[in-house]
């Protein structure tokens, strides 16, 4: 059952031995304990201005705090684990599918007030579509029409979403037509 | 025992009403659509579709979300048994055999005996949950809230501890996933608390938001990564009906299976995937040819799947009697209530019965939809396996643009869901498991509260946890636990069986 599991291999990082010391690949476990500092540093520093009060009357701030030093600390302990018993170094990391999948999900974000559905789901398709490596144009083409007209039949009408199909204001101009 | 019986119909009256009825039917048949597509678990699947469940009634709303869990499930089993690449943990086990009988073109009695098992072990379990909730939740309602904050945190720990994934990272992400619940309004002095600004987090991360793009578009994100290889069967499905014989075969490795899958189900942390995995060592071990495993015997699928269906109802057991979730699904289901307005633990059953018994009832009734509407719909999925990843990829970005999108008409919560996308995926990428994160974030609240409520009792004596003795016994497991997975023999034994 081992074999259909994804197994943490290592063979496929490409070895960076000590001859060739031009490109250092962190550990998983350095680049993870460098997160957390990152993240919980940041906590502390938004949450700075909050009272933490005391344990009498406990301010909004305590929690926040607290817990942010705590994922400093675990950032710290995984970090110096890491020392003591080096991992595994960080795998391969393709980040086009999730650039592409957060720039389409920007992009419905921004287009769908002014645009409607209309506009926003050819466009967030399109932008999902980079995502694969295996897209093909022509297939992409017709998916983003089909899903249009689909969305709009099922979320603007059929469900009655309160989801804006056409450019804002477009309702009114085609209401005006029949007048 | 009449006791059980009138709430088990009281519930099942809840459940069988046609807009119940639906609600779940719709549940199994979208869990099934989604979670059938290779590399797509169950916990995914519920992320994604949980806006749909949004504008519903509480009672609605949890129904379908049992209906899409149990879909989900399936989905995945369907899917481990025609291709070989189970969306998730559970069915990895089922994909041994069952891909194995698919491709002796014993497909359809792999598919049929799998629902069959299912079903009988869902109905055995819930007989079960109904029996064991009214006790467990008059032990519940003696709790105090410093008892329920060492509950708390006994239930997160423990869930996350019994997890994959290296213990330090773990804890790592319950302190994000709590640090995340703290953003908006503080509870009791609605200072506004890490909200960077945006009003829109005033409220809190949207539970949903957070789910969906954390586990459902990350994990989306990186099974794009690798070039889609599949490997549909192509050979006829063959007969849904197991041979007399097949069945005879597989009636006690279903009921070994029903027991052990229930019974660990209840267990924090990877209770469900330790009964397909105990089951199928059951099963080889006492079968006459053990040799046969691995082949495509059936009682490898039989087994297997029981144990994961039964063990899937029974960690509805400490979500829905002491508020505390078991697992991850758990934590959405628990994350869905809040949503909806129902404060998870002991008092809902006597606050709303008609949710408590209705949901029970649907579990029931879920099953047997899977049974009723999979089975003769089994054509259609394989031909859903057929269509390109590509294809399906963009269409699933956009519905959940549309359903994160159309929760509040927030087009920020669309972006917002990008970037827990982004941070998902950065994590799992550094060997963190997005579970634990779901897990603080969903209990954070609840701690944070409870916490309060017993410093104000104690006059801000943190003495108050060791001195009630039922937080300090609490504490005392907590503790006992913690020091025993980080001695270095248990923690090997920890790993090979959670790897394995």
């Amino acid at each position: 059952m081992g074999s259909v599991l994804p197994n943490k291999d290592t063979s496929s990082v490409p070895e960076n031995g000590a001859t060739e010391a031009k490109s250092w690949v962190p550990t998983q476990d350095f680049a993870a304990g460098i997160a957390l500092l990152a993240l919980g540093g940041f906590a502390l520093y938004q949450g700075a201005s909050l009272p933490a009060g005391s344990l009498n009357a406990v301010g909004p701030g305590l929690l926040p705090r607290g817990l942010a030093f705590g994922i400093v600390f675990m950032g710290v302990l995984i970090i110096l684990l890491d020392f003591t018993r080096p991992g595994e170094q960080l795998g391969f990391v393709n980040l086009r599918p999730p650039i592409f999948i957060f720039a389409a999900l920007m992009a419905f974000a921004l287009t769908i007030k002014p645009l409607g559905l209309l506009g926003a789901v050819p466009i967030t398709v399109g932008l999902a579509g980079f995502a694969s490596a295996e897209t093909q144009w022509r297939e992409i083409v017709v998916l983003a029409a089909v899903l249009t007209v689909a969305c709009i039949a099922v979320f603007g009408y059929l469900l009655t979403l309160s989801i804006p199909v056409g450019p804002s204001g477009s309702a009114a101009a085609f209401a005006a037509l029949w007048k | 025992m009449t006791e059980l019986l009138d709430h088990l119909v009281f519930g099942l009256a809840v459940a069988v009403s046609p807009t119940n009825v639906f609600l779940c039917l719709a549940g199994c048949f979208l869990g099934t659509l989604i979670g059938v597509l290779p590399g797509i678990g169950s916990i995914a699947t519920i992320s994604m579709l949980l806006p749909l469940t949004y504008s519903l009634d509480p009672v609605g709303s949890l129904i379908m979300l049992a209906g899409i869990y149990y879909g989900a499930q399936y989905g995945g089993s369907t899917a481990s048994i025609l291709v070989n690449v189970p969306g998730e943990a559970t069915a990895i086990i089922t994909a041994i055999d069952g891909h194995q009988m698919a491709r002796q073109g014993r497909a359809g009695a792999a598919l049929g005996i799998s629902a069959i098992g299912s079903f009988i072990a869902g109905t055995i379990a819930t007989v079960f949950i109904a029996a064991l909730a009214i006790p467990l939740t008059r032990v519940a309602l003696e709790f105090g809230p410093a008892d329920y904050f060492s509950l708390l945190l006994l239930g997160v720990l423990a869930s996350a501890l019994l997890n994959r994934g290296a213990v330090s990272k773990s804890i790592a992400m319950i302190l994000l996933g709590m640090l995340l619940a703290t953003v908006g309004m503080d509870l009791e002095t609605a200072a506004p608390r890490l909200t960077l600004g945006y009003p829109q987090l005033m409220e809190q991360i949207p539970f949903a938001v957070l789910a969906m793009g954390a586990f459902g578009l990350a994990e989306l994100g990186r099974s794009l990564e690798t070039p889609e290889n599949r490997d549909v069967i192509s050979k006829q499905i063959g007969g849904l009906l197991p041979s007399l014989s097949e069945l005879r075969q597989s009636v006690a490795p279903i009921l070994r299976g029903t027991a052990l899958g229930g019974l660990l189900g209840v267990l924090p942390g990877n209770g469900a995937l330790l009964g397909p995995v105990a089951s199928y060592g059951v099963e080889k071990h006492l079968a006459k040819e053990p040799q046969r495993f691995g082949r495509g015997a059936i009682e490898g699928v039989a087994g297997p799947e029981s144990a994961n269906n039964a063990a899937a109802q029974t960690s509805f057991i400490p979500l829905l009697t002491l508020g505390v979730p078991a697992n991850a699904v758990m934590a959405l289901m628990l994350g869905a209530m809040t949503m909806n307005g129902i404060v998870a633990g002991p008092q809902v059953i006597e606050r709303s019965p008609e949710f408590f018994w209705g949901m029970i009832a649907s579990m029931w009734i879920g099953n047997l939809m899977l049974l009723v509407i999979n089975l003769p719909m089994i054509g259609i999925w394989v031909k859903l396996l057929k269509v390109p990843f590509r294809i399906l990829m963009p269409s699933i970005v956009v519905f959940c643009a549309i359903g994160a999108y159309s929760m509040r008409n927030e087009p920020f919560d669309v972006a917002l869901a990008g970037f827990f996308a982004i941070g998902g995926y950065v994590l799992i990428k550094l060997g963190f498991e997005p579970t634990p994160l779901l897990l603080g974030f969903v209990i954070g609240d609840m701690m944070e509260e409870k916490f309060r409520q017993a410093l104000i009792m104690s006059r801000g004596s943190l003495a108050i946890f060791v001195e009630q003795p039922i937080s300090a016994g609490l504490l005392a497991v907590t503790l006992a636990l913690l020091s025993v997975l980080l001695l270095p023999r248990v923690r090997r034994k920890r790993d090979e069986v959670i790897v394995e």
